[in-house]
């Protein structure tokens, strides 16, 4: 019912039956009709309001599924970035052989950590972590886990069936930290190459330390120039010899006598490169290069090769080794030399002193620092990336008298490491080159001649003989020619000569008609035995671990033995009653 | 007028639907296939970590200590010594060795010697 008369405001006058309505909004009563606009106004206000919530919840919905969305999911996933770039699962690269099988590798592993003041029942976790890790007592964990700090490592690099026992603990204090852990498969094989790292994975010795920037920079494979089967012949061969003639080490290296790269090198004792905490720091001596010791008589070989090549000496010249050679405090004798005069040959197959210090006054001082430096032999060899790297000791130019001109030429007075050795050895026999030694492909080397074609044939020659006749005739290996040089010095030991103590080398190449490879193997302080009867000298020992090395790894490294057609067959005969 | 109008509007209209319904599973499809992808990277990661684990293992497996005890047992097989290795020509005929060496003996001087020097 609508009267006109309600449309007045403020009326307090009403008609009979008229509804009244009490407005608190208004200072009196109002009439149906204003009420209803009112409550019209107030519908459309609340749709208004709803309509604008409801757009501001579709634009979200739109902005969030639409535009924030994109943005989202690629946070929600950066955890798996970058796309384009795969992310390689450990972040220190392989180091591996020549033939490519890995030798040291990164494993990705998880380290478990805590936060001791977020940990509410340190000794049931303790007791339970325990159980999980027998090699940590209880007591230790307990100690961990109630430190007073933020952050504890309770155990580093643990294996994913002891994560998966930790998560099934259930305990939320205990977190994982993706983390690595450094391994070496073939454990003591490559013990004093390789080196070590830290817990953190850093270098701290052999090649890890000294390429540690390239090792870390980059995920790409480290080939090494080392062949695993052959390093395991060499290695197996030094423990027999180590074993057989109780010496205190022994060592050897296999080089490419053309490009110098070490295709083995080891020395025992060695240790598991995955151990840590060995007391005896003898077994991580790496005596190939850092082992600077006197070499006695396999100096006799450059020695020889200086004379050749100055034209100061002829192949056929002879030198009086009929009585010992006085220089200065210095009496030069000779070991079961015959005394006579010497050729240049007979002085190598007998190696006779008396003739070499003979033969190197006659060249000189001068030609022989420089002959030797050419060789490398007086420098420490940088460009080698192995971290341990000893540095030769020889008297300076200016106390170079004829007296250590003398005690040079057969390898006293002047020491040096095997790598030394066979690296100039390796140039003598190679036609002359003098090529840096290396244990990678990666290396940037200079070649250099140093001496001639003509006097590399020439000492190829006699170093056959001797092998054939001379000191090294236990390295005589039927199918492959040999030829190389022993040398026996007294062992230095705090710069006296012990007596009965001797370092024991043999530095051969094979196949002489086309070198391919040298070795050098060095014994230290071999003992006496009914075996060797009595002898300690290289032809004793060096010589025949080295003779064994060369049989075993000559087949391995595909250099063709020299049998004729009639031997081969008469070979394969034996081969086959030998079976029957 | 008005009637054209209101056409357009509602052409528009419907163009704008249609676009925005467009772009909308558009971009569906590229968050699916981004999500497809970050799966693939995540398999493509396992993989490598895989491969990587088993090239340790398989390292490890080579040891030469080990493939000799292996060898030693179960086929017998030894280093190769110099003598093994020969040429072509000095391959015997297949059964030639083993069924009558004797044969095999005849043409070689040196295997003739030994066979005297055994007589």
């Amino acid at each position: 019912m609508k009267l006109g008369i309600s449309k007045k405001k403020n009326n307090y006058l009403f008609a009979p039956g008229q509804e009244i309505y009490f407005s608190s909004g208004s200072f009196g009563w109002e009439t149906e009709d204003e009420t209803v606009n009112i409550c019209r106004s107030r519908i459309l206000f609340i749709i208004g309001v709803f309509l604008f919530i409801y757009l501001v919840i579709v634009i979200r919905i739109f902005n969030v599924c639409l535009v924030d969305g994109i943005q989202l999911d690629r946070e929600a996933f950066s955890y798996y970035r970058p796309k384009s770039d795969l992310v390689f699962p450990v972040h220190r690269a392989n180091i591996t052989d020549r033939n490519g099988i890995v030798i040291a590798t990164n494993l990705p592993t998880v380290n478990l950590f805590t936060n001791p003041k977020k940990v509410s029942n340190a000794k049931l976790i303790a007791r339970k972590l325990s159980e999980i890790f027998p090699t940590i007592s209880y007591e230790d964990f307990l100690i961990k886990l109630t430190r007073k700090s933020s952050f504890v490592y309770l155990k580093r690099n643990i294996s994913p069936h002891q994560q998966a026992l930790v998560n099934s603990l259930g305990f939320p204090e205990l977190e994982f930290q993706p983390s690595e852990i450094r391994v070496y498969p073939q454990k003591e094989l490559f013990a004093h190459i390789l080196g070590n790292t830290d817990i953190d994975n850093n270098g701290i010795a052999g090649l890890e330390k000294s390429l540690n920037d390239r090792l870390s920079s980059s995920t790409k494979d480290l080939r090494l120039t080392v062949d695993l089967g052959v390093q395991y012949a060499v290695r197996e061969e030094l423990l027999k010899a180590k074993e057989k003639y109780g010496a205190e080490r022994a060592t050897a290296v296999v080089m490419d006598i053309n490009s110098s790269e070490i295709i083995a090198l080891s020395s025992v004792p060695d240790y598991d490169l995955n151990k840590r905490g060995f007391k005896d720091k003898n077994i991580k001596f790496n005596f190939a290069t850092l082992g600077v010791y006197e070499p006695g008589s396999v100096f006799k070989v450059f020695n020889t090769a200086l004379g050749l090549d100055s034209g100061k000496i002829k192949i056929t010249d002879s030198f009086d080794a009929t009585k010992p050679l006085k220089m200065g405090r210095h009496l030069i004798t000779d070991y079961r030399v015959p005394a006579k005069w010497l050729t240049v040959g007979e002085t190598l197959i007998h190696s006779s002193n008396i003739a070499s210090a003979l033969m190197a006054l006659k060249v000189g001082k001068q030609l022989q620092i420089k002959f030797l430096k050419n060789l490398g032999l007086f420098d420490r060899i940088d460009n080698l990336e192995i971290y341990e790297k000893g540095r030769p000791l020889h008297r300076s130019e200016k106390s170079w008298q004829d007296d250590t001109v003398a005690t040079t030429a057969y390898g006293y007075g002047i020491s040096v490491t095997p790598i030394h050795i066979i690296t100039a050895f390796s140039s003598v026999l190679n036609g002359g080159i003098y090529t840096p030694p290396t244990l990678t492909f990666e290396s940037n080397r200079k070649s250099k001649r140093v001496i001639s074609s003509q006097t590399s044939m020439d000492m190829r020659k006699l170093l056959r003989d001797v092998v054939i006749y001379g000191s090294a005739k236990n390295a005589n290996i039927d199918g492959y020619e040999v030829a190389g040089k022993t040398g026996t010095a007294n062992k230095l030991e705090k710069g006296k000569y012990v007596k009965g103590k001797n370092m024991t080398s043999f530095v051969a190449a094979f196949p002489i008609n086309d070198p391919k490879y040298a070795l050098i193997v060095i014994i230290d302080s071999p003992k006496p035995s009914k075996e060797t009867w009595g002898f300690t000298t290289s032809g004793w020992n060096a010589v025949p671990t080295g003779g064994k090395i060369i049989s075993r790894i000559a087949p391995q490294l595909n250099v063709q033995p020299n049998y004729d057609l009639d031997t081969q067959k008469m070979n394969v005969f034996k081969s086959y009653t030998e079976k029957n | 007028m008005s009637n054209v109008k209101t056409a357009i509007t509602i052409l528009w209209f419907l163009f704008t639907i249609v676009i925005g319904s467009y772009y909308f599973v558009l971009t569906n499809d590229v968050q699916n296939l981004e999500k497809e992808l970050a799966q693939i990277n995540r398999d493509i990661e396992n993989d490598i970590r895989d491969i990587h684990i088993l090239e340790a293992d398989w390292s490890e497996l080579n040891n030469p200590e080990r493939l000799k005890v292996l060898a030693g047992k179960y086929i017998s097989l030894d280093f190769i010594k110099p003598e093994q290795i020969i040429n072509y020509s000095a391959l015997p005929l297949e059964g030639e060795v083993f069924e009558n060496p004797t044969m095999f003996a005849k043409n070689t001087r040196g295997l003739r010697q030994l066979a005297n020097s055994e007589r």
